[in-house]
């Protein structure tokens, strides 16, 4: 099921949201949520519900297990991450493994099979793991109400495409989810939704629109072509991603949980590390937190700080999906981490509008292997933005207007969590007119979220 | 203890001062959401831009798209009673691709009055209901039948509007009320309809040229385009992405052949032959670079394959079969199209002398 389909808005989300507030105690609001997880999750592929629900129930297991035998804490928490992991590896690595094994070694062959990726298993794998080690570092208590954790798990709003929330997050707000509903959580909910889904259906679908069949033979491309295709690119995932992480923020309000913030003008940094904290946020501090620290972080002198950063990326590159094309996305820009903070004092005497430009241009360089099918393919299409060329195939003129009517976005509106929204009556109104709009643009074609691929 | 009373209830009647304000804010919500939908819709039905209504009344607003179905039947009429002695002895039918064959040319190449019978957006249904129309309703018997088959006419999925719903007497099934409602209303709440009936209402202020026309053997003629390629301004590249998009949207929602659609074509197969009539069935297909984008990331190449199997089966039957899905061998240089998804006369008259190259007159 996805935010923008029918059966979401006029069948799922309204009778959740009804049977929740009818709903009296915890008990009743968690099991509630934790079901609309299920049914959720499992009108995309049923069989998965099991997977997901073992993974809740194992890594809850293991919380208390970490509280009540301290001394078996660091081994308990390792063989809970091992087993996660190890599911993330079956599901999505392996195939990719053994092709490249393949490839190096054709004598030495693993099988290969034809495995379905359980739609979502990066982001709650994630949500366990964090859970597991916060409860063993003693940042969260252990949940003792098993439907408690399964609701953190299985919250709808965030299950298949984030943001990656944690435990101690959202902990307050779940152990509160009996208090009525705040005319401030509505206002902010339906707003954030709204928002989002104008940020979907009106910006990012209509850029796809364009790009997609653009996209399709690179090869066509002129220059020019070429970077406004990497230019539109950009603009789609930025409005696609963050329209997502907008519409889970609001439908967590609409629950009485307050999910945090995905981005935070990402286009605007001023370098690559300052791109990486306003950028899907909940990775990157994720990642920050459970590895580039756990390796050792910026503590053991400047070339292990270099490696780290190195293998963070990469790591985090090759989460996006198995494929080189997401490990060359990630090492890219592991080398501009390391590279910005060797020339850190240089860096910083440059202008903040030079900086922030040169940034998003390197960001948007980035997002070539980001998109390609191939390294083949992303190689051609770098070709086509580096080395002048013309082509009978021009880039369609509203591609470029919606680069244009982008660009002009990113750089002047507000990012959602700073615009203040006024719990006044002209509001809701106005945010029910605009979803409106957004539903007759949803009817118009089927699309699906891009990190749902993640 | 009076203190402690006061307090509990000004807490109290906070507590219901928040929980009316979160209902009424809910409901202006509510109301901003469906206010609007519920005049839009009442609007789209009296504006009615592609004339999904039969309104007695009449319209008072112009349709922004050509009522092929309807038009069809009238030219019918009006090429049966121009020439009452020669009945029509060949028969087009198909989708749109097919009503670009023209009928004079086909005429003259096989000494058969012609008429084109193509339908937009055709399905099996739509081709048999029109063969019937011509063979019972009207008594013509055709010597020869052209049919174009596609995967887009073989598909189960489909919108009221491309149907035969304005001529529910041409239809073969008639949708039920409820069948009527689900598939007209999630169409109307579209931004593809709302733009129908802002154009609708433009038109209504602005009266504008028809963009496309018939010849009065059925012919269909793009005329604004025709005219671009007359004042040189035509560039065929322009359009392509964004009709590359719609054609993968409608294959997007596919993902099987309809047998029902199967059915109805080999019907038709069957029902002209068995009246005398040579039929020859040739696959139709969308421009090379149209095909390869939609057989990306879709089922299309695995439906072109069922297709291909629906012309073997039509060809068991006894019927001549031509694939012409692929039109390099006609056009190498991909250039004689309209858009994305349409030839023009170029391609449509080396389509003609495929199909006819067996007629003996």
């Amino acid at each position: 099921m996805v935010f923008n389909s029918n059966v979401f808005l006029l069948v799922f989300l309204p009778i959740t949201f009804a049977l929740f507030w009818l709903a009296r105690d915890k008990t009743q609001r968690y099991v509630l949520l934790a079901l609309s997880g299920f049914v959720f999750y499992g009108w995309w592929d049923w069989r998965f519900c099991g997977l997901l629900l073992f993974s809740a129930l194992f890594s809850y297991a293991a919380g208390l297990a970490i509280e009540r035998f301290p001394a078996q804490g660091r081994r308990i928490a390792y063989f809970s991450v091992a087993v996660d992991l190890a599911i993330l590896g079956v599901f999505k690595y392996y195939s990719f493994f053994a092709r490249s094994l393949r490839d190096a070694i054709p004598s030495f062959p693993l099988p290969l099979l034809e495995i379905t990726l359980p739609i979502g298993i990066s982001f709650y794998t994630f949500h366990t793991i964090s859970y597991v080690l916060d409860v063993y570092s003693k940042r969260v208590r252990a949940a003792t109400n098993i439907f408690e954790y399964i609701t953190y798990v299985n919250l709808f709003s965030q299950l298949v495409a984030g943001p990656i929330v944690r435990f101690r997050q959202i902990e307050d707000d779940l152990a509160h989810i009996d208090g009525p509903l705040k005319p401030d959580m509505l206002v902010k909910g339906v707003s954030y939704f709204t928002i989002g889904m104008i940020k979907k259906v009106i910006i990012a679908d209509q850029i796809a629109l364009y790009l997609n069949p653009a996209l399709q033979d690179v090869a066509t491309l002129s220059s020019v072509g070429a970077w406004t295709a990497a230019f539109a690119y950009s603009l789609q995932l930025y409005f696609d991603f963050s329209g997502y992480s907008d519409m889970a923020v609001g439908l967590g309000c609409l629950f009485g949980l307050q999910i945090p913030i995905n981005f935070a003008a990402p286009y605007r940094a001023t370098g690559i590390a300052d791109f990486w904290r306003r950028w899907h946020i909940s990775l990157s501090s994720w990642l920050r937190d459970y590895l580039y620290i756990g390796l050792g972080g910026n503590r053991h002198g400047e070339w292990k700080t270099y490696r780290n950063l190195m293998l963070t990326m990469v790591l985090g590159g090759l989460w996006h999906g198995a494929n080189w094309t997401f490990l060359i996305w990630g090492a890219y820009h592991g080398l501009l981490l390391s590279l910005e903070k060797m020339l850190q004092p240089w860096v910083s005497r440059i202008p903040v509008l030079v900086r922030r430009i040169a940034t998003y241009l390197l960001v948007v360089i980035g997002w070539v292997p980001f998109r390609a099918d191939s390294l083949d393919a992303a190689a051609l299409w770098l070709h086509r933005m580096f080395v002048p060329s013309a082509s009978a195939h021009a880039v369609p003129v509203a591609l470029t207007g919606w680069v244009a009517v982008g660009l002009l976005l990113i750089a002047t509106v507000p990012e959602t969590h700073e615009i203040r929204v006024p719990a006044i009556r002209r509001w809701a109104f106005a945010s029910g007119f605009a979803l409106f709009i957004c539903y007759l643009f949803i009817n118009n074609g089927k699309s699906v979220f891009l990190y749902y691929q993640f | 203890m009076d203190a402690v009373v006061s307090s509990a209830a000004s807490i109290h009647a906070r507590s219901i001062r928040a929980s009316s304000r979160t209902w009424s804010l809910g409901a202006l919500f509510l109301a901003g959401c469906f206010g609007p939908a519920i005049l839009y819709l009442g609007l789209a039905y009296y504006v009615n831009p592609v004339r999904d209504f039969a309104v007695a009344a009449g319209h008072p607003f112009p349709a922004v798209r050509s009522d092929y179905r309807n038009e069809k039947l009238t030219l019918l009429d009006a090429y049966l009673e121009a020439a009452p002695r020669q009945p029509v002895g060949g028969l087009v039918l198909g989708s749109s691709r097919s009503m670009l064959l023209n009928a004079e040319r086909l005429g003259r190449h096989t000494g058969l009055r012609f008429f084109n019978f193509g339908l937009a957006s055709a399905k099996g249904e739509d081709t048999l209901a029109a063969l019937r129309w011509s063979m019972g309703r009207k008594g013509q018997v055709p010597k020869l039948v052209l049919i174009g088959l596609d995967v887009e006419s073989l598909r189960d999925a489909r919108s009221i509007g491309d149907s035969l719903h304005p001529l529910r007497e041409l239809a073969t099934g008639e949708p039920s009320t409820l069948e009527y409602l689900e598939a007209i209303v999630p169409r109307m709440a579209a931004w593809s309809y709302a733009r129908s009936v802002l154009l609708s209402i433009y038109f209504a202020v602005r009266p504008r040229q028809p963009v496309v026309g018939f010849a009065p053997d059925g012919t269909l003629q793009y005329r604004f385009l025709d005219g671009q390629r007359r004042a040189g301004t035509f560039a065929l590249s322009a359009d392509m992405p964004g009709c590359m998009a719609l054609c993968r949207r409608k294959i997007e929602e596919t993902d099987a052949l309809s047998p029902a659609q199967v059915r109805y074509l080999k019907t038709t197969v069957q029902e002209a032959q068995g009246a005398g009539a040579k039929v020859v069935v040739w696959l139709t297909g969308p421009h090379p670079q149209t095909a390869a984008f939609m057989a990306v990331g879709t089922e299309y190449s695995q439906l072109l394959s069922g297709a291909r199997a629906v012309l073997g089966e039509v060809a068991a039957l006894g019927a001549e079969t031509h694939d012409l899905h692929d039109t390099r061998s006609l056009d190498p240089a991909g250039e004689g199209w309209y858009d994305c998804n349409h030839f023009d006369n170029t391609n449509a008259t080396r389509v003609e002398h495929v199909l006819t190259a067996s007629w003996e007159q």
